[in-house]
């Protein structure tokens, strides 16, 4: 059965949306949105703290157990996580699982390390990758701020041969454009390894979620636009549309400020998502004859 | 002597918030702990669920905890094992090793790749699996519906398991062509291979029925 993960990025305690990891865009409370979701029908959430490695400082207790108390579905928690300490502090303030991206670039046994004390099954390997030249996928750390010259595909091999249970694979290219996933990747990726493979960026579409689990082997589609944008909407209609300033006004999609995109972000000029509720999505792809769980 | 209430037992390797919530917001009295006096006066035990058997096993004795537990289960107090919570409630796992578990209930945990060798099949097992019964009169089984349709999605998240074969199996999920057992019921002890705290509605009501036991 095939998992809808809504992924949220948060800065403090902040739901932000970047586009390629970049321009990060606050579009609300974390907290809400997180509550929603739940409600709404998703089947885990994803939870990245952005800045936690950037910044060289530990995930923030608190904004964990507010998240985890309001929803009755698993949580996924990343950003940040370099000790076995931080482990087993992040499943004690209500993550199921947490995920590791930096960290085990820089000491691997910390997922061999988590996945005996904690079991395999809640050690997620996070990698971030951007496609350099000749279609060879290098790995990035730090919140899309480092490279490391690690090739994705043995990496991957790697987190899975170290004890991670479950891979968060993220396209750092196509993050926030609406693009589609990267089908190629995802495609090797779950068919060279035996553990889940979580999808992350680019669905800017119900036909994209339909193509990845239709041509991959994936077990989860993790997405952000197009389920926070439509959230953020109906948030706007329920005010009324009163005083949000101009940032977010007058537009059929709400993406936050998109200054920085008006004058061109690397040839993009506008973010072409569509956006619907989960329950929509999962209709849709029950009709394609797609196992989703979704309550008649 | 007073009740220490619902006690969550606290053997160092669990998601003890998830479970506690839900408790707390029901206005019950719980109490997260490690210590044999107190787990001794509990009116219900829960075991939370994540881990590695072994370790949780030689936790579980260097808290002085297992003689405790397994007392408690004499009494008749009800107790509901969640994950390996469920598991540890075993003979033994073949997890890492051959542990030997609590002996509250006869049968073996196996580990789901020595049994599905095949890398397409992934584990571990992650994500909702209709969960099914043929029993319509378990009070923990109560409003669930679990004994209609296909049955009701709960949230899994393991490797190993127990077989729907060994004996005391409550209620049922498939993993692939195999079912295996999803709550199994020996008296009043209790075990659910899912993650009830984190199965949305459905999995609160079945904590509800616990509590109101």
């Amino acid at each position: 059965m095939l998992r809808i993960i809504p992924r949220i990025d948060i800065k403090g305690d902040n739901l932000l949306k970047p586009v390629q990891f970049d321009g990060q865009r606050v579009m609300g409370k974390a907290k809400d949105f997180a509550k929603a979701y739940a409600v709404m029908g998703a089947d885990e959430l994803f939870v990245n703290d952005t800045v936690a490695s950037l910044y060289q400082r530990r995930f923030q207790r608190d904004v964990l157990e507010g998240i985890s108390s309001v929803v009755d579905v698993p949580i996924t928690f990343a950003g940040g996580i370099s000790s076995i300490s931080d482990v087993g502090d992040a499943l004690r303030a209500g993550a199921d699982k947490i995920a590791i991206n930096t960290q085990a670039t820089k000491t691997p046994e910390l997922i061999t390390e988590a996945a005996e004390i904690y079991g395999t099954q809640c050690v997620v390997g996070s990698i971030e990758y951007y496609m350099q030249d000749h279609n060879i996928a290098e790995v990035w750390i730090d919140g899309g701020r480092q490279r490391t010259g690690l090739e994705l595909i043995r990496w991957a091999k790697e987190l899975e041969r170290l004890g991670a249970g479950e891979l968060i694979v993220s396209s750092i290219r196509r993050d926030g454009l609406g693009q589609g996933y990267d089908l190629d990747v995802m495609k090797q990726l779950s068919s060279e390894l035996s553990i889940p493979i979580i999808a992350s960026c680019g669905a800017g579409g119900l036909e994209d979620f339909l193509d990845l689990v239709q041509q991959t082997d994936v077990c989860a589609a993790c997405a952000a636009s197009v389920f926070h944008y439509h959230i953020s909407n109906q948030m706007l209609d329920s005010q009324g549309g009163a005083d949000c300033g101009n940032l977010r006004m007058g537009k059929s999609i709400d993406v936050g400020n998109d200054w920085f995109l008006r004058y061109g972000y690397g040839g993009f000029f506008e973010c072409p998502v569509t956006h619907f509720s989960i329950s929509e999505l999962k209709n849709f792809l029950r009709k394609n004859s797609i196992d989703v769980r979704l309550n008649d | 002597m007073t009740s220490s209430g619902i006690v969550i037992v606290d053997y160092g390797v669990g998601n003890l918030f998830s479970i506690k919530q839900p408790m707390v917001a029901l206005g019950e009295n719980v109490t997260i702990s490690d210590r044999p006096e107190i787990i001794e006066r509990a009116s219900k035990i829960i075991f939370p669920g994540v881990g590695a058997f072994g370790r949780a096993m030689e936790r579980l004795r260097r808290h002085g905890l297992v003689d405790v537990i397994k007392a408690k289960a004499q009494t008749g107090v009800p107790i509901l094992g969640i994950c390996l919570g469920m598991q540890l409630l075993f003979s033994s796992s073949k997890e890492s090793g051959v542990y030997q578990g609590l002996n509250l209930v006869n049968g073996e945990v196996f580990s789901l790749r020595d049994k599905f060798t095949d890398p397409r099949v992934k584990i571990p097992n992650i994500g909702w699996e209709k969960v099914y019964s043929s029993e319509k009169n378990d009070v923990l089984l109560k409003g669930l519906s679990l004994n209609e349709g296909n049955g009701q999605h709960f949230y899994f998240l393991h490797s190993y398991a127990v077989a729907s074969s060994e004996g005391n199996t409550l209620a049922k999920a498939k993993f692939h062509d195999m079912e295996i057992a999803a709550i199994i019921k020996k008296g009043s002890i209790y075990g659910c291979q899912f993650h009830p705290e984190r199965s949305g509605k459905i999995g609160h009501q079945l904590l509800k029925n616990f509590i109101a036991m």
